[in-house]
């Protein structure tokens, strides 16, 4: 794998596309028509990375403890990571279009007692730092030398508890554990800066104790650059803020709140899977 | 007389010398909870996390994860209140292997006032989905649990009042989750209890029988999931109930017996003695307790009440 290929990092960004047709799909073809769209685009890349070239797991034991784990903080997204699951051979491409259906093994949020591949259940935002942290801290009690990721949103950083995680996760000089921020700058309500403004962030996370470092978020080269920073930079919790774009791929999506959560028709869905097909072709 | 705090945490301490997997979470109480016993014997399988509880049961929940046992422990009303949705989300919902210890529950830190007096964590903790609640009411059982809740693998929450008191129990009990027990047999009335009121209600029974009632006592150590059959058996008997304890009426024991009764549809005289509804103040404990009417004197005269009228 040398990340300066250009046909490997062509792989990935031709994977990254696969992602968004896939949450595209699931979410216009199942019985409930609607979901997490804009916050599931702008983390293709980074999930795409995480799944195809950082994390060491297994589809065949997903419950392997040498596993590299991933908390997605962001429990909304989880579409972007159903899709990651299916595609690395967790289970059946053909379960995602269950996605929120009643008695689906894909949940709205991650539930980790239904899902093969979730290491936990999430969904309440601000959780999730600490609970990779504790999976962090579990290495070392169970002598495993396991990487902890954690996928967060950046609203979500407005959660006090995100700050208890980060405080302790230096105190405690932990160096297995590394965030990723997908920085989409919208929340629910507004753009972030506007509704409570969270920057300066890398200062934030300097300020307690982590290493950082502010990359494209949906450039494949970039993100592999931060992860070999990342690698030669153990001393501490490390992470990566990527500047994305909500609902990136779909331009009626980008940049637009109203499609954080929301239902789809045909049309529209049809426009999207063909806007994200070419770029597909053209990657 | 022990206090149930160091009879647990000694317990705990000499069990995690065989149970490698036992890891003890802190948020800044390890003095009180008597962590800091543990950690000075076990350094590292021991974390403090500063004054902030909902960090502390989330990394819980991470740490249970990689398949470690975790006690996390702090006061009752911060467990059951600032870390209630990580508890409830991030250790029950994913059935996380996580024992979270509620520490001064009740009004066993009476001097400190409303802020630190746990007086809903047992209708908080109970409504979770998968949890199991135990309340210890003597030295025997405070012991006994470290084993039980090793063994059980989920969720469970664990109250503790932290009050020095004598055992009641015989040593050759065998303790298990989910069963409640007659520690003393009568015909008359049932007083049940859980946690230390225990101890007022076996001084209430030897004032009745010196009355001439006799009263039959139960304490459920487990308050989820509840034993049935011990509470009806009981009641088909005695056809008379006295509940008591360091709690809000709202949705502790009271609640507990009346969801049982109903769903049974056995009646029964009543008299539930517990917390109003209202915000409980400074004093001694035994100076609160009467001053809330759940010492032994209240249990007498709802006891004395209900079997004579009067």
């Amino acid at each position: 794998m040398d990340i300066n290929s250009n046909e490997y990092v062509t792989s990935l960004q031709r994977k990254a596309c696969e992602l968004r047709l896939e949450v595209v799909d699931m979410i216009s073809y199942s019985d409930i028509r609607s979901g997490h769209f804009g916050g599931s685009l702008s983390a293709a890349e980074i999930v795409t990375t995480l799944y195809w070239h950082v994390m060491r797991v297994d589809p065949k034991t997903p419950g392997w403890e040498g596993r590299d784990r991933l908390v997605l903080s962001k429990g909304h997204a989880v579409p972007v990571v159903y899709a990651a699951l299916a595609h690395k051979g967790f289970f059946d491409r053909k379960i995602l279009r269950s996605y929120r259906e009643k008695g689906s093994i894909l949940q709205g949020h991650p539930d980790c007692l239904k899902t093969p591949g979730l290491d936990t259940s999430s969904g309440s935002l601000g959780q999730g730092l600490s609970l990779a942290l504790g999976m962090a801290l579990g290495a070392r009690q169970i002598g495993k030398d396991y990487q902890v990721y954690a996928l967060l949103s950046d609203g979500e950083t407005q959660e006090g508890m995100v700050w208890e995680a980060a405080m302790a996760a230096s105190h405690h000089k932990v160096c297995n554990l590394t965030a990723v921020v997908d920085n989409n700058g919208l929340q629910v309500d507004g753009p972030v800066q506007e509704i409570m403004n969270i920057e300066p962030l890398e200062d934030k996370f300097r300020a307690f104790g982590w290493n950082c470092i502010t990359v494209d978020g949906h450039d494949i080269s970039s993100l592999l650059a931060a992860f070999e920073v990342r690698k030669s930079r153990r001393d501490r919790p490390f992470v990566i803020i990527a500047k994305t774009v909500k609902g990136k791929g779909v331009s009626f999506m980008e940049n637009d709140i109203k499609w954080h959560c929301c239902g789809i028709d045909e049309e529209l869905c049809n426009k999207a899977m063909a806007q994200l097909e070419k770029i597909r072709r053209s990657a | 007389m022990e206090n149930l705090r160091d009879v647990f945490m000694n317990e705990l301490i000499e069990y995690a010398a065989k149970e490698k997997r036992i890891v003890v979470l802190d948020p800044d109480v390890g003095e009180a909870t008597r962590t800091w016993n543990f950690g000075e014997r076990y350094p590292d399988r021991f974390y403090e996390f500063g004054i902030a509880e909902q960090n502390t049961f989330g990394v819980a929940s991470g740490l249970a994860s990689t398949g470690c046992i975790v006690f996390a422990s702090t006061f009752a009303v911060f467990a059951s209140l600032r870390a209630a949705e990580m508890v409830r989300t991030s250790i029950c919902y994913p059935r996380r292997n996580v024992k979270v210890i509620g520490g001064y529950a009740g009004i066993s830190n009476g001097k400190d006032g409303a802020t630190h007096q746990s007086l809903e964590d047992v209708a908080i903790m109970r409504s979770f989905a998968g949890m199991v609640v135990l309340v210890p009411s003597d030295p025997v059982i405070a012991r006994k649990l470290v084993a039980a809740v090793c063994d059980y693998v989920g969720p469970v929450y664990i109250r503790m009042e932290y009050e020095a008191l004598p055992a009641v129990h015989p040593e050759s009990l065998k303790f298990e989750i989910g069963k409640g027990y007659l520690v003393l047999k009568g015909k008359d009335v049932t007083i049940a209890s859980y946690g230390t009121a225990l101890h007022r209600t076996l001084a209430a029974a030897k004032t009745l029988k010196a009355e001439g009632i006799e009263a039959e006592v139960l304490d459920f150590p487990t308050l989820k999931p509840f034993d049935k059959e011990v509470l009806l058996k009981s009641i088909v008997k005695t056809k008379a109930l006295v509940t008591i304890e360091d709690h809000s009426l709202i949705g502790g024991l009271k609640s507990i017996v009346g969801e049982c009764l109903l769903d049974a549809g056995v009646g029964a005289k009543y008299r539930g003695l517990g917390i109003a509804d209202i915000y409980t103040e400074s004093g001694k404990t035994e100076e609160l307790r009467s001053l809330y009417g759940i010492d032994a004197a209240a249990v007498v005269e709802a006891a004395r009440e209900l079997v004579r009228g009067n």
